[in-house]
């Protein structure tokens, strides 16, 4: 407020601060600890060691369990002959439905703008709903669902169970896109006689490139983020990791938790990183 | 002019083809969206198998058994266990929804006043947490919290307590949880509504004598009114059925929502009870963004 400007802004600066604080210290703390050279108690700061992220990466199976790397440190290295597998099972998850919800949500974004039909409106509202539904709703309606068809639970069943509400996010991405594209260009490639197809793959296709890949790219982190509809709908075969992580965090913390978790949060945020720069608002 | 009648709409070169390209869209969410969604109310309306899944008879016990009446055949006296959980798992997301208007709407506010450049900036700060893996945020919280966690560590350590605090497994561990996940949520339509206020209102308001506390409650409250709806909408809804938080640092004796569900389809294996209670969950939430909705339509509607 301009009347009084020096106090209340000097407040409101300071619960910026504070309001940031609490945003990015708990994950501060986490990348912090998960190099704490200790494995009893986790909190206790007792020096610095890369052997946790050693111990996951041979876990995985990316570096060699004999190697000098993952054998240094405190403790017999434990193998966990889960975690690589579910780690798989998140990526094919991820590449799978987000690819899956990306071709189908750009079509519906496509159709919606571009004709016509009566009940339009409400169609685009209930497209609405996969996201809004509480994900526990979702999980256990689709689980319901498959048992009720006898579908087996697996990679499978997880990925239609993704691309039902990551097609609803690309719709809404690629249709903020679609609603900010001037239909001129178009018009005026069909007034040079240019074919319907022609126009499409030539003026309105590249103009949505990056609604579609920052689309394809949220829709990769979010369904690699899920854990309650791939909790309900994976059954024992096809755990993912936020699954495993889930399992292992509820038997005990370890570690290796902390090293799993930051590993995880980077590849969000390189991800998260690439979409934001790609939609980032253009200077004419 | 002002009589013709209005121009013809221009043909738009992609518009026959158009309808086919909401065909898969339109199969994926009939079949792995309503259908779903539809079983699970009519399984509501069935009755429990003896080995789990569902017997084909009309029965309307699970709702019944939700709100605490009672059941003569099954031997069932009054009981409001799960009505006492839908009230506690309301609570608790109001009082989430409460705190995080309270933490939200000064940062809002500053936000809103600064230049293009330095808003996208501090909004993608905002936004950025909300892509950490949701397991990882309660789990950080689990690591603050515990006997043994970071904010005990720190007090015992100063001196201040010498025994730990009982922080975590509470039901104020969960609002915190959940406050922390959601607070985008929050900013985001704040922000929304903030940036369109028209300050030349405040002045006017002070101008003509009122306090800073009286513009406060009679011109900015109820212009920023449908971000506050919106807000508090959005976050009281994921945090209505909320799984996570309650199961890994809410409190046993505190069973909520989320983690009710599950154990009714994963370990009861009582399908029907546990979609009545998915039922009336999904028809809170449903509630609540018409609520939302007819709020923003009478904004807009007021605006013209």
């Amino acid at each position: 407020m301009s009347l009084r400007p020096s106090p209340l802004k000097a407040a409101l600066l300071a619960h910026l601060w504070l309001f940031f604080l609490f945003l990015y210290l708990p994950i501060a703390m986490l990348v912090v600890y998960s190099f704490n050279d200790n494995a009893v108690s986790m909190m206790t700061w007792n020096g610095f060691t890369f052997d946790w992220y050693w111990r996951v990466l041979a876990n995985i199976g990316l570096i060699s369990p004999s190697s000098d790397l993952a054998g240094s440190g405190n403790l017999q290295l434990y193998s966990d002959p889960n975690l690589g597998p579910a780690a798989l099972n998140s990526v094919i998850v991820a590449l799978g439905s987000a690819s899956l919800a990306t071709v189908i949500g750009t079509l519906s974004a496509l159709g919606l703008a571009r004709c016509t039909f009566p009940g339009k409106l409400a169609y685009r509202t209930a497209l609405y709903l996969p996201i809004v539904i509480p994900d526990i709703v979702l999980g256990i309606a689709l689980l319901v669902f498959l048992a009720a068809l006898s579908f087996p639970l697996g990679r499978v069943s997880v990925i239609l169970a993704h691309t039902v509400f990551l097609a609803s996010y690309v719709t809404v991405v690629v249709g903020a896109r679609l609603a900010g594209m001037n239909t001129a260009l178009e018009e005026a490639s069909a007034d040079l006689g240019a074919s319907p197809w022609i126009t499409f793959w030539r003026v309105t296709f590249p103009q949505l490139v990056p609604g579609i890949v920052g689309g394809f790219l949220l829709s990769v982190v979010i369904s690699f983020d899920d854990l309650v509809i791939a909790y309900f709908t994976s059954g024992v075969g096809a755990t993912t990791l936020p699954v495993y992580l889930f399992g292992a965090i509820k038997r005990n913390v370890s570690p290796e938790i902390n090293a799993i978790s930051v590993l995880m949060m980077l590849l969000s945020m390189v991800i998260v990183a690439l979409a934001l720069w790609l939609r980032r608002p253009t200077r004419a | 002019m002002s009589f013709a009648s209005p121009p013809p709409i221009p043909r738009r070169p992609l518009l026959r083809p158009g309808m086919g390209k909401l065909a898969p869209g339109f199969f994926l969410f009939l079949c792995l969206f309503l259908a779903p969604v539809l079983i699970v109310v009519v399984y509501s309306l069935l009755t429990r198998g003896t080995y789990g899944g569902v017997v084909w008879h009309l029965d309307l016990d699970s709702y019944a058994r939700v709100l605490g009446l009672p059941n003569e055949d099954e031997l069932r006296d009054w009981d409001f266990v799960y009505l006492g959980i839908f009230a506690k798992s309301a609570m608790v997301a109001a009082a989430t929804a409460g705190l995080t208007l309270l933490m939200a709407f000064p940062a809002a506010w500053y936000i809103a006043r600064q230049p293009d450049r330095r808003k996208f900036m501090l909004l993608t700060l905002v936004t950025l947490p909300f892509f950490v893996n949701a397991l990882v945020r309660v789990y950080a919280w689990m690591l603050i919290l515990r006997a043994d966690g970071l904010i005990n560590n720190l007090l015992m350590a100063s001196g201040l307590i010498d025994q730990p605090l009982h922080l975590i497994y509470t039901p104020g561990a969960v609002v915190v949880a959940m406050v922390y996940q959601y607070l985008p949520f929050m900013v985001l339509p704040l922000f929304a509504s903030l940036e369109k206020m028209d300050l030349r209102l405040l002045e006017a308001s002070r101008d003509l004598g009122a306090s800073g506390s009286i513009t406060f409650r009679r011109v900015v409250l109820p212009l920023a009114m449908p971000g506050i709806v919106a807000g508090m909408v959005l976050v009281f809804v994921p945090a209505f059925g909320n799984f996570l938080a309650p199961t890994l640092i809410g409190g046993a004796k505190d069973l909520q929502l989320g983690p009710l569900l599950a154990q009714a389809f994963l370990s009861a294996r009582d399908w029907p009870f546990g979609s009545a209670i998915a039922t009336l969950l999904s028809a809170v939430v449903l509630l609540c963004l018409f609520v939302m909705a007819r709020s923003e339509g009478r904004q807009a509607k007021e605006a013209v």
